[in-house]
């Protein structure tokens, strides 16, 4: 997951620390993940737009995305963001600042040069969690609740794969190709909601059955389908467009 | 060249035909009569079975059917299931019980069903909500089943996709490890 720095700029503490919970609050379930930078480089700025109109010029060349929060019932504007902080909307607009740098690959105007590259970060990315592959594995006991799932495509398939078969967090990661910290994650998540449920344990060997006529047809359904091969999976997903 | 089959099932005006013509690259093959049926608004209704199709960069071709809705043709349901990849069962929540729907098709097909990649797609719980997605959860582990349930419009491309896209990942599910 991407991670963005962000700046605050003569808040009031109490705001800040909302903030700042906000950002802490929605790490994991945002397409991108903002942390409070202490210092510049900022890849977007907060700042008291009760204090000045406009943002400080060495603001503006810090940081080309300047969010402005403003007195309640102030007039809207692109950069303004009218008190109270209602967090939908700021991370909305936060979304679509991530969205544009990863987007920007050309360089800086030199109009408004800025001091640090605009992409993240200097903060070094947290490291991926490690995941055994002997972990018990688990699989779900029920489909989970649309505020489980949220609409997150990446979450209905680990929720699928799942309902399949039991795995563990180092399963969903190889079959996924998601980050650990998202396998983990959910895998978490589900536990907490009471969803997973470890498979009963394996019955102890019976003894091979004689060979008889009747065996021939004690095959599972499974064996007289046809074989879909993980390559034509690749094959069909590239047909979907996904 | 190998053929695939999904099978496309539900209740009359579920949306069969239109979610296989959302993501068939030849213009289904549609078996539809005007609709003598006066328990039910729609003008026409299918009485064969709707086909498209999907070819794969490897040749391969997946087979798209749709079953007639009405239950008085479940005899076609156990001729067309035969070596299908996956089942997916489109729920109306307008009409006035989709459990039972959902009922029909789950004690239909409850032998293909504890192999059969399936997937539960509602229609229409914008306009009404109840039962919820929570509610079908739990009819189908009443019949001990965990399946996919997704809040689907199958006339858009994407809802479509992604009702397939459930049905490849527990097929991948299945062949992890081998």
């Amino acid at each position: 997951m991407p991670q963005f720095k962000l700046g605050v700029h003569e808040l009031p503490a109490a705001e800040v620390v909302l903030v700042r919970t906000l950002m802490r609050l929605f790490a994991q379930d945002r397409p991108s993940r903002w942390v409070i930078a202490d210092a510049p480089p900022y890849d977007a700025v907060l700042v008291d737009g009760c204090r000045a109109d406009t943002p400080p010029e060495h603001l503006r060349r810090l940081c080309p995305h300047v969010l402005r929060l403003t007195r309640i019932n102030a007039d809207p504007a692109p950069d303004a963001l009218a008190r109270p902080l209602r967090a939908d909307r700021l991370l909305q607009w936060l979304d679509g600042v991530a969205s544009g740098v990863a987007r920007d690959t050309a360089p800086a105007p030199a109009s408004a040069p800025l001091t640090a590259p605009s992409t993240p970060a200097a903060e070094p990315p947290r490291p991926e969690p490690e995941l055994p592959a002997d972990a018990p594995r688990l699989s779900l006991r029920r489909w989970p609740r649309a505020a489980v799932l949220r609409d997150n495509p990446q979450r209905v398939r680990m929720a699928t794969l799942l309902s399949r078969r039991a795995l563990n967090a180092h399963d969903l990661r190889r079959l996924t190709g998601l980050p650990a910290s998202e396998c983990l994650a959910f895998m978490r998540l589900l536990q907490s909601a009471d969803l997973l449920v470890a498979p009963p344990a394996a019955p102890p060997a019976a003894p091979a059955p004689a060979a008889t006529p009747a065996t021939a047809t004690a095959q599972p359904p499974s064996k007289a389908r046809p074989s879909f091969t993980q390559g034509l999976i690749s094959s069909f997903r590239k047909r979907l467009g996904l | 060249m190998t053929e695939y089959k999904i099978l496309f099932t539900g209740p009359m005006g579920a949306g069969k035909t239109t979610a296989i013509g959302a993501v068939s690259e030849t213009p289904p093959v549609i078996t539809d009569v005007a609709n003598t049926d006066p328990g039910h608004g729609k003008p026409r209704t299918t009485v064969g079975l709707d086909f498209g199709q999907l070819t794969l960069a490897t040749g391969d071709r997946v087979r798209l059917f749709g079953t007639p809705g009405q239950v008085r043709f479940d005899f076609l349901w156990q001729i067309l299931v035969r070596n299908a990849l996956g089942l997916i069962v489109l729920c109306d929540n307008s009409r006035p019980d989709p459990l039972a729907d959902l009922r029909v098709y789950l004690e239909g097909f409850a032998a293909e069903l504890k192999e059969l990649p399936c997937v539960i797609g509602v229609g229409r719980l914008p306009g009404h909500p109840a039962p919820g997605l929570e509610d079908y959860a739990d009819e189908l582990a009443r019949h001990d089943l965990v399946l996919p349930v997704l809040d689907v419009d199958v006339r858009r491309r994407a809802d479509v996709t992604l009702l397939i896209d459930t049905l490849l990942a527990q097929i991948e599910a299945s062949l992890y490890g081998e």
